[in-house]
């Protein structure tokens, strides 16, 4: 058989086959590339803050713009699941809409703007606000899984210092940045322990959302499709920021201000500065919520 | 005390086509425990070879150096292991060389302070006195207790040397011309510390130019051809 | 009294090696490099002990393999050959997974894991160098050299860590100002004192000099070697020196080992190695020296 005879009746089979959905196998990859990542995921929830290498799959997006999140989301979904897809917070901004739109053509799925129908969330930069349960998974997508990728460029060595535990330059770093500015300057990707073993990068989640990894309920799973890597927290894990007796670990300070939109005085606000005026006002980061609030 | 028995000393200079000195040959004395005795000899007879042996800077190459020590009964120095010889080095036995080992940035009293507190159960305070009292003793000037004895003169270094050997009292001395380059002052005061120790017990072995001044402190002379 | 740590036949062979190399190497065939393989012995058979509170010093030429043992032995390098053992005098309490019940003297270190043996290495060894580059990171502050190895050690209070810099940097005569300071913008001198604070801010029990006083000018070289006599009798510290200065050794050390072709080829008292060397390669060593 010629090999372009093979490709279409290959491609007629796909077309016709049960478990295809608009042209392609359900979840996009097929079987047997799902089933390795999620042997991947296993390894990743075997041991909480493992970095573990895994083949990245190539997605109808460039790499670097969550296909990390998406390959984790499509080997996990099934028919049955409700997804909900925010980028910084936000259930409307271009990114999460693209990757909804997506994940429903090639898994037919409901999608929900509302966390707690969700049973899958895939998020880039935020948890959200309201607590998820047990039965819910979050998805992270991750651009630069390596935390100690700051202290040191080989890759080689980040492993060794991993695999030996060997963090002194890590907490180096924080020293110094205390000796330098008077606090830890860190603001996102705040490096954690997790389960009292490896120091992981929890993602650029903004500090306010680091104590959410703390002993949670829900799975959390994080994939880095550029640099091919899956990690993941179970719940009920320890997860400590990095901090000293003397200068412990803080969120950030929204004190005397509260969501412009819904009222929120305890959410994590982002600051819009008026084109015109100049004037700074706040609202709530994680969308869903702040129009939950207000309806 | 101490018994040399036969002791030879040969160097083999193997950088010079393997040329043998001996330096000392058959040599054999006896010290009683308290004695002093006197070396003598012509210059090149082996006089310093044989404190050296003893000390242990020389390797004896036959022989044996019978020692009765405090801590380890009678012992051979000639074939005593080097962490027992640094032992002994630092609990009995002292050496006055003709020359004082400069240390950079060490004072002269912290020179004659190091031996009395290399010894267990010295408090700093006391081994301070002792030593403020010796180089007193020895007539070196006050303002040099904290100078540098690099840059002290001859007689004042070698003083500074007798007070570093002296000031922790050991139970076995040895002299290798201590007084050579002292003037007739200093020497009666050296003489007068080795007295006194003498009186508290320590044995001593000593090489001096000044054969009336040698006659007149040790016991008995022993002659090296 | 028993020796704080066991050395016996230590060896290190870079490259495949073969069954001629250690017969045709070695300071009677003036080279340390195999004829019929190319491999290098850099070091063979090294046996010694090293009792607390006792400087030995390792005199030799380049080349000679007495760097390449300091390395061994902190376990920067795998030995192809050896065992190290500690005495459980020193480190029982701190490490009891090393010893075997009721034996005095450790496994052998040269069989632990790489975090293992950085336990070992935290616990209480500390190190000099030549260069300051290989002991510091030159873009971080001194306090913050001396804290890495604190909080390799698990310290976690800023404050504490600070103040035992403090300390350290005030023994060694670092103006306590420069503390935040980073060693690159310190004179060489200074750098090399830095470099012994940060060596001693564990506390360790043996201390690995690798020609520490090279390079510096006299009056700073006398500087260094004072600090490091005042801390041995402070600490009561166990030195390793290796040096090819014989001054060096002379002002340090009670015993000596002289290494050549990364043989031990004498052993002794310091002075007696001085002034009465046995093999031809010492009196060569003595006989040039200024």
């Amino acid at each position: 058989m010629r090999m372009s005879d093979w490709l279409e009746q290959e491609d007629l089979r796909l077309r016709q086959g049960e478990s295809s959905v608009g042209g392609y196998p359900y979840g996009f990859m097929d079987d047997g590339a799902k089933k390795d990542i999620r042997r991947s995921i296993l390894k990743a929830v075997a041991i909480p803050g493992y970095q573990v290498p895994y083949g990245s799959r190539e997605m109808p997006i460039a790499r670097g713009w969550g296909t990390g999140g998406i390959q984790i989301t499509l080997s996990l979904i099934t028919p049955d699941d409700i997804l909900k897809v925010i980028d910084q917070g936000c259930d409307g901004s271009v990114n999460a809409v693209n990757i909804k739109k997506f994940i429903q053509t090639v898994a037919d799925v409901e999608i929900t703007n509302d966390t707690l129908t969700a049973t899958v969330i895939q998020t880039r930069h935020r948890i959200p606000e309201e607590q998820m349960t047990a039965a819910q998974i979050l998805v992270l997508q991750v651009p630069y899984p390596e935390a100690l990728r700051e202290v040191e460029a080989s890759e080689a060595e980040t492993r060794r210092m991993h695999a030996e535990a060997d963090y002194s330059r890590m907490w180096l770093y924080l020293y110094e940045d205390i000796v330098n500015y008077g606090e830890i300057t860190i603001s996102y990707r705040y490096p954690v322990t997790v389960n009292g073993r490896y120091i992981m990068d929890p993602s650029p989640i903004p500090r306010w959302d680091v104590p959410k990894l703390h002993q949670a309920e829900t799975l959390y799973l994080f994939g880095a499709g550029r640099e091919k890597r899956i990690y993941a927290i179970p719940p009920h894990t320890t997860v400590e920021p990095l901090e000293f007796e003397d200068h412990t670990f803080r969120v950030e300070d929204f004190s005397g201000k509260s969501c412009a939109r819904c009222g929120a005085a305890d959410t994590f606000l982002d600051e819009v500065i008026e084109n015109e005026s100049g004037d700074r006002t706040h609202y709530c980061s994680d969308s869903g919520y702040c129009d939950k609030r207000f309806a | 005390m101490l018994t040399v028995q036969g002791l030879s000393k040969d160097f083999t200079l193997h950088i010079l086509n393997e040329k043998n000195i001996a330096a000392c040959r058959d040599v054999s004395f006896n010290v009683p425990k308290g004695g002093f005795l006197g070396l003598s000899g012509p210059s090149g007879a082996g006089k310093s070879t044989v404190l050296k042996c003893i000390y242990r800077t020389y390797l004896p190459s036959s022989g044996a150096v019978w020692y009765d020590s405090a801590e380890y009964g009678r012992i051979d120095l000639a074939t005593l292991p080097d962490r027992a010889v640094i032992d002994i080095r630092t609990r009995e036995m002292g050496y006055v060389s003709q020359f004082l080992k400069v240390i950079p940035r060490v004072s002269a009293l912290d020179i004659v302070m190091e031996p009395i507190l290399a010894r267990n159960g010295v408090s700093r305070e006391a081994a301070r006195e002792r030593a403020i009292w010796l180089l007193e003793r020895l007539r070196i000037p006050e303002h040099l207790f904290d100078a540098y004895p690099a840059t002290f003169s001859g007689g004042e270094q070698q003083r500074i040397n007798i007070a570093h050997a002296v000031s922790w009292k050991p139970r076995l001395l040895l002299l290798d011309e201590p007084t050579a380059s002292l003037d007739s002052a200093s020497v009666a005061s050296v003489l007068e510390i080795l007295g006194e120790l003498r009186q508290e017990g320590t044995t001593m072995i000593g090489i001096f130019h000044d054969h009336e001044l040698m006659a007149s402190v040790t016991d008995s002379v022993f002659s090296i051809y | 009294m028993e020796p704080l740590i066991r050395i016996r036949g230590l060896s290190k062979r870079f490259g495949n090696g073969c069954e001629r190399c250690l017969s045709s190497t070695g300071p009677e065939y003036e080279t340390n490099r195999c004829a019929h393989c190319g491999s290098v012995v850099a070091c063979n058979d090294v046996s010694f002990n090293l009792y607390k509170n006792e400087a030995l010093g390792i005199v030799g030429e380049s080349g000679s393999g007495k760097s390449t043992l300091v390395r061994l032995l902190h376990f920067e390098w795998d030995a192809s050959d050896g065992s190290v053992e500690l005495h459980s005098d020193a480190v029982l309490d701190a490490l009891p997974e090393l010893f075997e019940h009721g034996c005095m003297y450790s496994r052998n270190l040269l069989g632990l894991s790489p975090f293992q043996k950085r336990q070992v290495r935290n616990a209480l060894m500390g190190i000099v160098y030549q260069n300051p580059f290989l002991g510091l990171r030159m873009n971080v502050s001194s306090g913050g050299n001396i804290a890495e190895r604190l909080l390799g050690a698990g310290w976690r209070n800023i404050g504490a860590m600070r103040r035992r810099a403090a300390e350290l940097l005030e023994k060694t005569e670092i103006p306590l100002e420069r503390m935040d300071e980073p060693p690159k913008n310190f004179s060489g001198g200074m750098q090399q004192r830095v470099q012994i604070a940060k060596a001693l801010s564990n506390n360790p029990l043996i201390l690995f000099l690798d020609e520490v006083t090279t390079g510096l000018d006299l009056s700073v070289q006398a500087r260094v070697l004072d600090l490091i006599r005042t801390l041995q009798s402070e600490f009561k510290l166990s030195l390793l020196v290796v040096s090819h200065d014989l001054g060096v050794i002379n002002l340090l050390c009670q015993r000596t080992m002289v290494m050549k072709y990364g043989r031990v080829v004498e052993a002794g008292l310091t002075d007696q190695i001085l002034q009465d060397p046995q093999h031809k390669y010492t009196q060569l060593l003595v006989a040039s020296q200024l």
